[in-house]
């Protein structure tokens, strides 16, 4: 678990795909590596979210209350990111991730992310680059659902 | 009765110290006879015996000290006592040890005028400071908000400072000095009705045109004494205020507007030197002008024969006694128009109408009887400080025992209703009454006993949470102190005599009763109680957790602790998360530890023993460097050193990650960058030992699951248990009482109570690992009945100055907590838990109103705030509108 393996790890997280390795090394040293039991919950849908969390290793079910009762909607394996959502915005979880096997993540803390985007402004402009082109893609396939929809 | 303060010094003096007054000045007069004969004794000696006058002959005889008085007005004399008849070795030593019997008669009248006036100026001091912070007691609400501290500080300590030395002085220096002077004119006015007219003339001049030159100098001392106060209050709000004056770049601001009161204040003074030797400088001149008249035209009349030549030498002489007590009188004159100044500029700041009665807020050391009734508003309105209307015709009617919450946004008149109840503000119009009783008339030690109002910021003084806990049941001495502390009768009997009242501050002033509590252990459990009610209990209980052990407990105490710490290893090993914590264990490196807190295996009586404080020359080096330690530690202290530089270097300010990490002073990177550069390639040995410091220093605070730079290896941690024993055992004997070693059947004093309790830290990468151990733990000290030994350790937490040391929400759960703690009749909470986030607020409410409901115990509440979500846990509910209740509905 050292530090060059984390960032390696950050950077195929989508939302760091483009920010310099060297800063992705700042981040790792800010985050820290926690472990699950197999059963805990990474977090739970509807509480306050301070962190995300990227699988390291085993896997972990993600989880949604439907009118039908609970559904599991994915499951996160190695390099899948947890909450980044919760760490650029204040919301509640939406959903519930629960380890299905013991699961070793790397937790990035909310203050630690925003106190190095206020460090380093490129690395604010990298992460704006990502949600950019993921908000694109989201609008393109909105796009293509509607006209789906129309025909 | 009349609460004014008395406007005239002079008269305040004499009404409080009269008798005193009186006592002085004819002691003074006493004091007089011995005065004048003492001067008279060294011309006598002289002349007599040494000198030989009279005693011509060897066996020649005179009789000395004899007492005679005389007549100034003519020569005869009265003789009451002939002398001695001594020969002139006998007259000599008689009259010498006369002088000295003079010398200790003056003395010690000296000593006893001096110590009579000082104690009785001390007095009045006292009884002037005291009544002016009893009149600050009974201020009116608003004033509070009018007034700075600092400065009503700075008149109680400092502008009343110089009365005490003046008012001893007020009546007899005068007349002593009145006296004197006169007697030397009467005596210039015999020798010569010219002459004695003349220096009448000077001396008319005198007494009139210097207070007048002086007028203005006592106008310069009142603007230095606004200044300098003004001065005070800006100081302080700088104090309070410098964290937002620092956020918002406005320092510079604050450094010119203090340059210009420094500017305004310098000015002044030294207009005012300016003023004091020009003064000072034509006083001279007169009290020499009169000489200058004696030589010049005495002079005249004596050369025509119109003047004796033996009088006009007499008046000359006679003179001589008459500068010195004009001078001292004009001196005093001066001192008093300061002092009355002082004292106007003191009363005018104090004098404000309308004080509480003094009635109001008498001792009541019994209970109090319940309110009856309920709260009736007829009417009512109530504006701000500006005239802008707050609340207008508000009718309404609340129960003693009704639970009501008030619905408003800030400036809605929902928290004007409370601050009516709670009497912070008085209506402009209408009444508000409990039952027959209108809200006014009430005293405050009955509705501050009965009614409790919590607001958004609660105040409270410097010391521990406890103290602030209990501050609202400071009452009344319910129990007299121990004997060794209590008030003896000279304090008492002091206190009278300055009007001081005679409550003793060290008897025991908790409330007991109003707790509910019957001892000092059902305390205890109320204490607990509220705590758990505001939902504080756990912060606490976490402050306990983190005291260190020495922090006072009792033998028996550590054995209890002892005991959790079996009980707890004991269940962590049979659950399934025994690994939450990492143990520690002697022969085992931990690696939740630091390397420098591995190396100890112990913990240190204080911070200048960690690795960051400890000096470049302490024998700790030597320590750390045995078996080559210190190679293997600058290593990993150079390379952790290196990646920081590397990661951080080129940005040197405010790096917050790096803060956080705790391992190299952000501000100092220059120098670990300078350091490297210095080192790289350099064998150990031939490093400077400020750089081998340096680096090992970083070495120390390193711990591999906090940093995680993956600098860790088996070689190093193994030479690190090694360390261990050589550490303990080589410790120089001046610093073993520095350290203490874990040991798993001994109490660690200077560990904190969690870490002694675990014998290990929590592996906080284990997720969940701090909640599980933190119940774990909390279950097996509530088992031992350890809990409340531990809040209360919680409770001796030091909240600093305004209770800053805690978190807002922490104060307002504090504030509440100790209105709650006297088990008020009725409780008003305005916005009392803004800073807390709803669901906690939800959660207070409900426990709140669970006991407000039950039937022994219950309490009315009006519960004010801005939202609706809680409106659905309360029976009433009161929605207020632009100063207009809009809607009032039981739910």
């Amino acid at each position: 678990m050292s530090l060059e393996e984390d960032a390696l790890l950050l950077a195929k997280v989508e939302l760091f795909t483009n920010v310099a390795p060297r800063r992705l090394k700042l981040l790792a040293l800010a985050s820290s590596r926690v472990l699950f039991a197999h059963g805990q919950d990474l977090c739970v849908e509807g509480d306050e979210g301070y962190e995300a969390f990227i699988v390291v290793s085993g896997e972990a079910d993600v989880k949604i209350r439907t009118p039908t009762g609970i559904a599991t909607v994915a499951r996160l394996k190695r390099n899948d990111i947890v909450g980044e959502m919760a760490i650029l915005r204040d919301m509640p979880r939406t959903a519930t991730v629960t380890a299905v096997s013991d699961v070793s993540t790397l937790r990035i803390g909310k203050q630690d992310f925003l106190n190095l985007l206020k460090e380093f402004p490129e690395v604010t402009v990298e992460v704006m680059r990502s949600l950019a082109e993921r908000l694109a893609r989201t609008t393109s396939e909105l796009a293509n659902l509607r006209s789906a929809s129309k025909t | 009765m009349n609460d004014r303060m008395e406007r005239n010094l002079f008269k305040y003096i004499w009404s409080h110290s009269k008798p005193q007054q009186v006592w002085i000045i004819i002691v003074v007069i006493l004091s007089m006879p011995t005065f004048f004969l003492a001067f008279n004794i060294p011309k006598l000696i002289v002349n007599g015996p040494i000198q030989g006058r009279g005693f011509e002959s060897p066996d020649a005889t005179q009789l000395v000290l004899p007492i005679q008085i005389g007549n100034p007005f003519g020569d005869q004399t009265f003789t009451l006592f002939g002398g001695f008849e001594l020969g002139r070795m006998g007259a000599l030593i008689a009259l010498s040890l006369a002088f000295l019997g003079y010398v200790i008669v003056n003395g010690a009248f000296k000593l006893y005028i001096n110590t009579y006036k000082g104690r009785l100026g001390e007095r009045m001091l006292r009884r002037l400071r005291y009544q002016l912070v009893d009149r600050v007691l009974r201020f009116p609400f608003p004033q509070y908000r009018r007034v700075r501290s600092s400065e009503i500080a700075t008149m109680i300590k400092d502008e009343v400072d110089p009365l005490g030395g003046f008012i001893g002085e007020a009546f007899a220096t005068p007349a002593f000095l009145v006296g004197q002077a006169l007697s030397a004119l009467l005596f210039i006015m015999l020798q010569s009705w010219a002459l004695g007219l003349v220096t009448l003339a000077i001396l008319m001049v005198q007494t009139l045109l210097i207070p007048k030159l002086r007028s203005r100098l006592r106008a310069l001392a009142l603007q230095r004494q606004l200044t300098a106060r003004d001065l005070s209050g800006r100081v302080s709000e700088i104090v309070d205020g410098a964290i937002d004056i620092r956020l918002n770049d406005s320092t510079n601001f604050e450094r010119s507007d203090i340059s210009d009161r420094l500017a305004r204040i310098f000015f002044i003074r030294f207009d005012f030197y300016q003023w004091k030797f020009l003064v000072k400088f034509i006083n001279n001149f007169l009290a020499q002008f009169t000489p200058f008249v004696f030589y010049l035209g005495g002079g005249i009349l004596a050369i025509r024969g119109n003047l004796d030549i033996g009088q006009l030498v007499a008046v000359i002489a006679a003179y001589k006694d008459l500068p010195g007590p004009i001078k001292e009188l004009i001196d005093w004159d001066y001192q008093r128009l300061d002092v009355q100044v002082k004292y106007l500029q003191v009363v005018n700041a104090f004098d404000v109408t309308p004080l509480a009665p003094p009635i109001a807020q008498e001792l009541q050391a019994t209970r109090v009887p319940p309110l009856a009734g309920a709260f009736t508003f007829h009417q009512v309105a109530a504006t701000d400080e500006s005239g802008r209307p707050l609340l207008s015709g508000l009718d309404l009617t609340i129960g003693l025992d009704e639970e009501v919450i008030a619905i408003g946004a800030a400036g809605d008149g929902a928290e004007v209703v409370g601050e009516l109840i709670a009497r912070l503000i008085a209506p402009s119009g209408g009444s508000i009454s409990v039952g027959p009783t209108p809200l006014s008339s009430l005293p405050e030690w009955h509705t501050g006993r009965r009614i409790g109002y919590v607001g958004p910021e609660p105040f409270f003084a410097h010391g521990t949470a406890r103290d602030a806990l209990l501050s609202g049941l400071r009452h009344a001495p319910f129990r007299p102190a121990p004997a060794d502390a209590a008030m003896t009768p000279l304090i008492i009997k002091e206190a009278a005599a300055s009007g001081n009242p005679p409550f003793d501050r060290h008897a025991d002033w908790i409330d007991y009763e109003a707790t509910g509590a019957a001892s000092h252990e059902e305390l205890a459990s109320r204490i607990t109680q509220v705590l758990a009610l505001v939902n504080l209990e756990e912060d606490f209980y976490a402050f306990g957790l983190r005291t260190k052990l020495s922090d006072a407990t009792s033998g028996d105490g550590e054995e209890m602790f002892l005991n959790a710490r079996r009980m707890f290893l004991e269940r962590i090993k049979k659950g399934d998360n025994a690994a939450d914590v990492e143990p520690f264990v002697v022969t085992q490196f931990n690696s939740q530890l630091t390397l420098f807190q591995n190396i100890v295996f112990g913990a240190v009586s204080s911070a200048e023993m960690l690795p960051n404080e400890f000096p470049s020359d302490s024998p700790l080096w030597q320590l750390l460097a045995m078996d080559g330690l210190d190679q293997q530690l600058y290593g990993l202290g150079r390379e952790a050193s290196a990646v920081i530089v590397d990661l951080f270097g080129e940005v040197s300010d405010n790096i917050k990650i790096l803060e956080r990490l705790d391992l190299i002073d952000p501000t100092k990177l220059p120098d670990y960058s300078a350091s490297l550069g210095r080192t790289e390639g350099i064998a150990f040995a031939d490093v400077t030992v400020p750089d081998r410091q340096k680096f090992v220093r970083v070495a120390l605070s390193y711990s591999e699951p906090r940093h995680r730079l993956d600098l860790m290896n088996d070689a190093l941690r193994d030479a690190i248990v090694g360390a261990r024993m050589k550490f303990r055992q080589n410790l120089p004997p001046h610093l073993a009482s520095e350290f203490s070693f874990h040991d798993p059947d001994e109490i660690n004093p200077f560990a904190s109570l969690q870490d002694n309790i675990l014998f290990g830290r929590i592996v906080d990468s284990r997720a969940g690992a701090v909640d599980r151990v933190s119940a774990l733990l909390r279950a097996i000290l509530e088992e031992l009945g350890l809990s409340y030994a531990v809040l209360e350790r919680g409770l001796k937490y030091e909240i600093g100055s305004g209770g800053r040391r805690l978190s807002l929400s922490q104060r307002q759960q504090l504030g509440l907590a100790r209105v709650l703690l006297r088990h008020p009749q009725f409780l008003i909470v305005n916005r009392g838990l803004n800073a807390l986030d709803n669901r906690t607020v939800e959660k207070v409410v409900r426990g709140i109103l669970d006991i407000a409901t039950s039937k022994d115990q219950g309490f009315g509440v009006l519960w004010i705030t801005s939202t609706e979500s809680q409106a659905s846990m309360f029976n009433r509910v009161l929605k207020f509108s632009r100063g207009e209740l809009i809607s009032d509905e039981a739910a």
